[in-house]
């Protein structure tokens, strides 16, 4: 039996009872996979400990106590448990449930209230100014053009924090004579929602949904492309679920579901890293483009257009693939836990002897930097596959001067 | 024996134990008790299904040293503070569920590889390690430990030694007993024992078996030696259909008679069979399937498989190929996952885990399912661990009995009936699972008045405060409530 999800009807947490009650009983099948049970080991820390606080709730047997509420959002939503669990169970949605009942009965931990205000804000997850929200991409900006179908959605966190994944991407769309433009006039792109929708505030993301859905439609484009994951699983699958769905023309695409259509075009245009020796990568599956998106072939094809290129993979990869630590909103409210969850994730790719460590995630890459600078070390490097593909690309084909 | 209690300042010893192991790694939590509430029992998970509170601790702490394990013991013994020493919570007799309330000690904070050296072929680890943890990083090496029981991603290393559990591939390497080569022990009373790790000693007995099998009641098992083995360079499956289930134990016997172990032998009952067979045929009625993985060098593997062919064909079986015993290995979990099927409202299950020599197997087999079935539920069963005297049965029973409290009733009279006809027939009543709560009234009964009184001698030596598990095996019951619904 698998978690009735129909994108039309958008579900309570009352739909999934008779999942919640399975997952509360199961015999533990899936725990081995939750990082977060990993770190903190205790049963409650876990899908099957979570699923029993929310039978519990739903049967009035325990309030959603200060203990609860820890557990509910200790989750990093990374589904890991989805890939070992034969049934299916689609257990994190449940849990997202769980949290919209905890934003209603005003219990929020503080991190995820922080969101919330910081989108009602400044329209970003990070409070910055809304009107600053393309300063930092303003070289990428002259080289788009204004009536073009495909329009590339950048993202709170490439736009305010790792700028140089946008501007390696346009690189790599102006190299393959693509023509795109950003969403950027004054009712523009805003916050995907995604975050909120993952702490439980689906009130707040369903305002970023219209609007965002606004700016899309208004643009007539038919093409919408992003780097982060987290944006494409949103505009895609969450925003139907919501009952706000993009016109039926648009099709959105994770940038490396799109490129993987322009291989052939590609490769002629990239040079080796390193002109003498090969270049290891380890991929790095981010949780929302692989086991949210199905998309794990494509990176990897693109990576090994890069000519010397090896790729080595992590022992576990693709739908088993472990959480950066970066998920579920884990590093504002449990900062602690996901640095815990980067670091083994680090260490694990360390172990596999690679010189790049490359995701196809914004909030991957700030995750790893942000953890491997902290100790101190700068072992890997660590890459967005977009920023590795725009170095690969030979000088001639660059158009970003 | 009944001192340990309840009776204890929580706020107290919580805070010391703070002092100790650290804030984060001690809860008193509601929702966390709860969560620590449940194994695997199913007779527990019925309960719990219904939300009937019952069995929590009072405190749980996570230690990560023997030094803190230790710490914890004497403090309980001092404090006569029941302590439930808890690994994977994966047990399936109600092993770690707190009778008296108490601390549970949750061992999985210890789950480190301390040494693995490849010229003796050892590994040594912490109790906490998970069985699917150690698989992964054996195999990154090139190793295995051999040890896969269907619990792996649920259960550690601890629990595996402390219930004697048996992996699916037992024949060729061994049970936990005759894996583990040393043990670190936290006694009682705080001591610690250690056992040298060597291939064997005759130095009177073997003390650490004393502690494999004794569930956390004569002491906290803190660090394992185990034997491990290369990862195999071949591997091949194999199926026959028997006409019945008495030529396919006559098959196995002369596979064990040739000095064969093939890693994976498992054989069904008629039942089972049709489950098995599922896709690939429709067996004739009473027809048995036996499954078979050779696992091992290239020679080995093409020897087994010729010489247990021919056997096999001898035995007037036939030859199904590698299809359905590949994709039970492949899909072998599959029955492990919660399902409304057995699940549902009303429903009550479980597998009774015999063992019998050949005298006494298929009597017993036939006992059992004649008395269980009898009761008004369906059974399916298989053999899935031999030896060249014997073999074990895995009874699975599944039925409906409506109300709660007929599910209960029901679920205990299937276990009285089981285990009576598997002790007449001159059965052990626990190959694998162990005892916990669950078994804890047949443990006089399996093991003699003088055999149990020993055992209790032993526990009353070891834990005069009774303090350790209190309640398992049946040993230091007295402070026990009898819950409704356990046996
Ligand atoms: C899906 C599933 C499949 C299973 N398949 C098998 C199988 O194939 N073969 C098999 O043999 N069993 C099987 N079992 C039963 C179970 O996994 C075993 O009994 C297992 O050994 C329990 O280990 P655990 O870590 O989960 O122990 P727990 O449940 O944590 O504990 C079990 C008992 O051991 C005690 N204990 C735990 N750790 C320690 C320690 N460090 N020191 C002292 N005492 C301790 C506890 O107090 C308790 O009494 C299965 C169970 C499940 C749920
Ligand atoms: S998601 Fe599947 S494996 Fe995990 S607890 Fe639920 S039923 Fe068990």
């Amino acid at each position: 039996m698998t978690t009735p999800k129909s994108p039309s009807a958008p579900s309570t947490l009352d739909d999934y009872a008779n999942v919640s009650r399975l997952c509360s009983l199961c015999s533990r099948m899936c725990r081995h996979s939750c990082p977060t049970h990993l770190i903190t080991r205790s049963d409650a820390c876990s899908p099957i400990g979570r699923a029993l606080i929310i039978e519990l709730y739903r049967g009035k047997k325990s309030a959603l106590t200060e203990a609860a509420v820890e557990r509910l959002y200790q989750c990093n939503l990374c589904g890991a448990c989805k890939s070992w669990c034969k049934p299916r169970h689609e257990l994190p949605h449940i849990i997202e449930l769980a949290r919209e009942r905890v934003v209603e009965e005003h219990r929020a931990p503080m991190g995820t209230l922080d969101i919330d205000k910081n989108v009602l804000h400044s329209s970003n997850v990070y409070g910055e100014p809304h009107n600053q929200r393309f300063t930092n991409l303003h070289k990428a900006l002259q080289h788009t053009t204004p009536n073009a179908k495909i329009a590339y959605y950048v993202g709170c966190t490439t736009a305010y924090r790792h700028p140089e994944i946008a501007l390696a991407t346009q690189q790599a769309l102006s190299a393959l004579g693509l023509e795109f433009r950003f969403l950027s006039e004054e009712e523009g792109e805003v916050c995907c929602g995604s975050p909120l929708i993952r702490a439980g505030f689906t009130q707040t993301a369903k305002q970023l949904a219209q609007q965002n859905v606004q700016a899309i439609t208004k643009s007539n484009v038919t093409t919408v492309i992003t780097t982060c994951p987290g944006c494409a699983r949103a505009l895609r699958e969450d925003y139907p679920t919501l009952g706000i769905p993009l016109p039926k023309k648009v099709r959105v695409f994770h940038i490396t579901e799109f490129l993987s259509r322009y291989q052939k075009k590609l490769a002629p245009l990239l040079n080796p890293l390193s002109p003498s020796e090969t270049t290891s990568i380890t991929y790095h599956d981010p949780c929302h483009l692989g086991r949210e998106l199905g998309v794990y072939k494509q990176p990897r094809h693109l990576l090994q257009l890069v000519p010397g290129s090896q790729l080595v993979e992590f022992p576990h990869n693709q739908e088993y693939a472990d959480c950066c630590g970066g998920g579920g909103a884990l590093p504002k409210t449990f900062p602690t836990l996901a640095e815990e969850i980067t670091k083994r994730r680090l260490a694990d790719a360390q172990a596999t002897s690679t010189h790049h460590l490359v995701s196809a995630c914004p909030n991957c890459k700030r995750h790893f930097t942000e953890t491997q600078s902290a100790k101190g070390s700068k072992v890997l490097e660590i890459l967005d596959i977009m920023e590795l593909l725009a170095q690969s690309l030979k000088p001639k084909s660059r158009k970003d001067k | 024996m009944s001192k340990a209690s309840t009776a204890f300042n929580v706020n107290r010893v919580k805070r010391q134990l703070e002092v100790w192991l650290g804030k984060d790694n001690v809860s008193a939590a509601e929702v966390d008790k709860i969560c620590y509430s449940r194994d695997a029992w199913p007779l527990r998970l019925i309960r719990l299904g219904r939300l009937v509170l019952e069995y929590q601790p009072d405190l749980i702490v996570w230690p990560q040293t023997v030094e803190q394990v230790q710490k914890i013991v004497r403090l309980a013994n001092q404090e006569r503070i029941p302590l439930i020493p808890v690994s994977g919570a994966g047990g399936v007799a109600g092993g770690t569920l707190a009778v008296t309330g108490g601390i549970a000690v949750d061992l999985k904070k210890m789950n480190r590889v301390l040494e693995f050296d490849e010229h003796s072929l050892t590994v040594t680890v912490e109790p906490g390690i998970l069985g699917q943890e150690l698989e992964e990083y054996l195999e990154i090496r090139g190793y295995t430990s051999g040890h896969f029981p269907s619990s792996i991603f649920s259960s550690a290393l601890g629990g595996f030694a402390a219930t004697r559990s048996a992996g699916v591939l037992s024949s060729k390497y061994g049970k936990i007993e005759d894996m583990i080569t040393g043990l670190e022990v936290v006694l009682p009373t705080g001591d610690l024992l250690r056992t040298k790790a060597v291939p064997r000693s005759s130095m009177g007995p073997d003390l650490k078996q004393l502690f494999i099998g004794s569930e956390g009641t004569y002491g906290i098992i803190t660090e394992l030696t185990l034997r491990v083995m290369p990862l195999p360079q071949a591997t091949k499956f194999a199926s026959f259909l028997f006409p019945d289930l008495t030529s396919g134990i006559s098959a196995v016997k002369q596979i064990f008679r040739h000095d064969l172990k093939p890693a994976l032998i498992r054989l069904y009952d008629e039942n089972e069979t049709r489950f098995v067979l599922g896709r690939f045929k429709s067996p004739p009625e009473g027809a048995c399937v036996l499954n078979l993985m050779y696992s091992a060098t290239k020679p080995l593997v093409q020897l087994e498989n010729r010489m247990i062919t021919k056997i096999c064909k001898n035995t007037g079986s036939e030859d199904l190929g590698p299809g359905p015993s590949k994709h039970w290995w492949e899909n072998r979990f599959d029955l492990y996952y919660p399902s409304s099927l057995n699940m549902g409202p009303g429903m009550l299950y479980d597998v009774l885990d015999v063992a019998a020599s050949f005298a006494n197997l298929e009597k017993m087999y036939w006992a059992m399912r004649e008395a269980i079935e009898a009761t008004g539920v369906s059974t399916m069963s298989h053999f899935s661990h031999f030896y060249p005297d014997g073999g074990n049965i895995y009874v699975i029973f599944i039925g409906h009995a409506g109300e709660p409290e007929a599910v209960e009733t029901k679920y205990n009279e299937v276990w009285q009936v089981g285990l009576e006809a598997a002790n007449q027939a001159g059965g052990t009543l626990s190959h694998q699972h162990g005892v916990g709560l669950l078994k804890a009234d047949w443990m006089p009964i399996e093991h003699g008045a003088s055999g149990f009184a020993l055992l209790q001698a032993i526990k009353s030596y070891l834990d005069p405060n009774n303090i350790l598990n209190p309640g398992k095996l049946g040993l230091g019951t007295a402070p026990v409530k009898q819950q409704k619904g356990g046996r």
